[in-house]
């Protein structure tokens, strides 16, 4: 081989998430599609040890909040290769994409949204892609699309709306096992313009503490978005237990 | 046969240098330079004798109508004296040319935004310390303090030194290289955007209406290359449409 490898391809902390470094210094997913690029991502083909070629995706953080969280630190996402996992506004499935790469074949993404201009981009996304199952609903009304939806693991909600903890309160309901866990993005401008968002961040963290969930850890997502952060934690945990995380 | 003669590898002479003795006079001059040193010497007194010869018979009776117009300016022959330079060109031309310089920097900074665009999400600074802020829940205080351990330890360990020394050295220098490039794209850009946003007010200012200066900006004087600080301010008198 001439030159050398022009990237190495590292895993990330995170199962499924992985690192290209080379003249990039990227998140990347594992391309499922291979030759098809979902919003104009980069992507970068990588040859493996026994001659077999992998593509990888670049995940964009300026286009994607979770990976944002993912650079910022967070400490666990719960999506990972076979995860079960609900997505509420997916928009036009640009994080949908990624989050379809991570839980792999095996794992399934329902991905709810309700505007149709954009759910026409993700039904055809969802086309290519047999982990995702596109659903173009209100996410208020869980019982509209309960017949499509099994018990997940994992609830991510970027909804973007101020009752944003009672959508995913309703859902959780609904779909997320006992043990399960939820990773919200919050907006704190669209929740309410008129106090710091860091109060508004606290707010939305006690509202979600009375609805059964257990939230773990909060992180901005600075430098890629501003007044926004990431709320991360279980749902109907199990009382009394000695040591969660295993890693 | 003689080229294998040529073939053969010959001693290669090198040129004498100028003694150190001498070293105040410069590289030493070889006949090659000298012969264009006296090339030029001599071009230049043949032009000043042919110079000198029209002028010794000149005819001071000779006119032609150009001599009218023309004269010195700063002691310097020009063809025309009675107009100024900036009067050659009306407002209204001088507007299409500086639109036309507009555009072209429009252009040029429109190119780097979208390089920009395209090179900055596959470079994430993954190593970097973060800036954001990371608030970790807990039961009380023994848990929080398991829990902070744990992701500091996690934090941590992350990026590998694995992989071939050499390789990574070459992939090292890669990637300084295209952070290098994002940075100096970024920083044209912003460059460019100030320039057009110069020339733009320029250009206002050739067009109608009455206009009032309220606040001069010392680092932007309108200058073109000199793309540091902000644009004056002008306020445009209103006026009645209709
Ligand atoms: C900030 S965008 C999500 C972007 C997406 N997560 C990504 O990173 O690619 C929020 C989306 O939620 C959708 N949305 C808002 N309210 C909703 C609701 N009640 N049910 C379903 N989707 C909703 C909006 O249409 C919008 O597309």
């Amino acid at each position: 081989m001439k030159g050398g490898a022009r990237v190495v391809i590292e895993n990330h902390r995170h199962e499924g998430i992985f690192i290209a470094r080379g003249k990039e210094d990227a998140l990347v997913t594992k391309n499922m599609v291979t030759g098809e690029s979902v919003y104009g991502e980069k992507r970068i083909s990588v040859e493996g040890e026994d001659g077999t070629k992998v593509e990888y995706r670049v995940w964009n953080p300026f286009r994607s909040k979770l990976a944002a969280a993912v650079l910022g630190g967070v400490d666990n996402i719960w999506i990972k290769p076979g995860s079960h996992v609900l997505y509420l506004g997916a928009a036009s499935g640009t994080t949908v994409s990624h989050v379809s790469d991570i839980v792999g074949p095996t794992g399934v993404v329902y991905a709810v949204e309700f505007s149709h201009r954009s759910g026409r981009d993700l039904v055809n996304m969802a086309k290519k892609r047999t982990n995702v199952i596109p659903i173009i609903e209100d996410a208020r009304h869980p019982t509209r699309y309960r017949m499509l939806v099994g018990m997940v693991d994992v609830i991510f909600a970027d909804v973007a709306q101020p009752d944003q903890a009672r959508i995913v309160a309703l859902n959780a309901h609904h779909f997320l096992k006992n043990g399960g866990h939820f990773v919200i993005s919050i907006k704190a401008n669209c929740i309410d313009s008129t106090v710091p968002a860091e109060a508004v961040f606290a707010r939305e963290v006690k509202k979600l503490q009375q609805e059964q969930f257990k939230p773990s850890e909060q992180l901005t997502l600075e430098p890629y978005e501003r007044d926004h952060a990431c709320v991360v934690g279980g749902y109907r945990m199990p009382k009394k237990q000695k040591k969660d995380v295993p890693s | 046969m003689s080229s294998f003669k040529k073939a053969i590898k010959r001693r290669a002479h090198q040129e004498r240098a100028q003694p150190s003795s001498r070293e105040r006079l410069g590289l030493l001059e070889k006949h090659k330079d000298y012969v264009l040193r006296a090339r030029d010497y001599n071009r230049k007194k043949d032009t000043l004798r042919v110079l000198r010869e029209k002028a010794a018979n000149r005819n001071p009776d000779e006119f032609y109508f150009k001599m009218e117009r023309s004269g010195f300016r700063d002691g310097v022959h020009a063809a025309r004296v009675d107009v100024e330079d900036d009067q050659r060109y009306t407002p209204e031309e001088l507007r299409l040319m500086k639109m036309q310089d507009i555009n072209y920097i429009r252009m040029k900074a429109q190119v780097e935004r979208r390089k920009v665009e395209k090179i900055q999400p596959s470079l994430q600074s993954i190593d970097e310390t973060k800036r954001n802020k990371h608030v970790l829940f807990a039961e009380d205080v023994e848990d929080l303090r398991l829990k902070a351990a744990m992701v500091a330890e996690k934090k941590e360990g992350g990026g590998g030194g694995e992989g071939k020394e050499g390789l990574r050295r070459h992939l090292n220098k890669a990637r300084k290289a295209a952070y290098r490039e994002l940075m100096e794209r970024k920083e044209r850009a912003q460059k460019l955007r100030m320039m057009l946003q110069k020339m733009a007010m320029e250009k206002e200012l050739l067009g109608k209406g009455d206009k009032r200066l309220v606040h001069v900006n010392k680092g932007g004087d309108g200058n073109e290359d000199d793309t540091g600080g902000q644009c004056s301010v002008y306020v445009w008198k209103q006026e009645r449409k209709r």
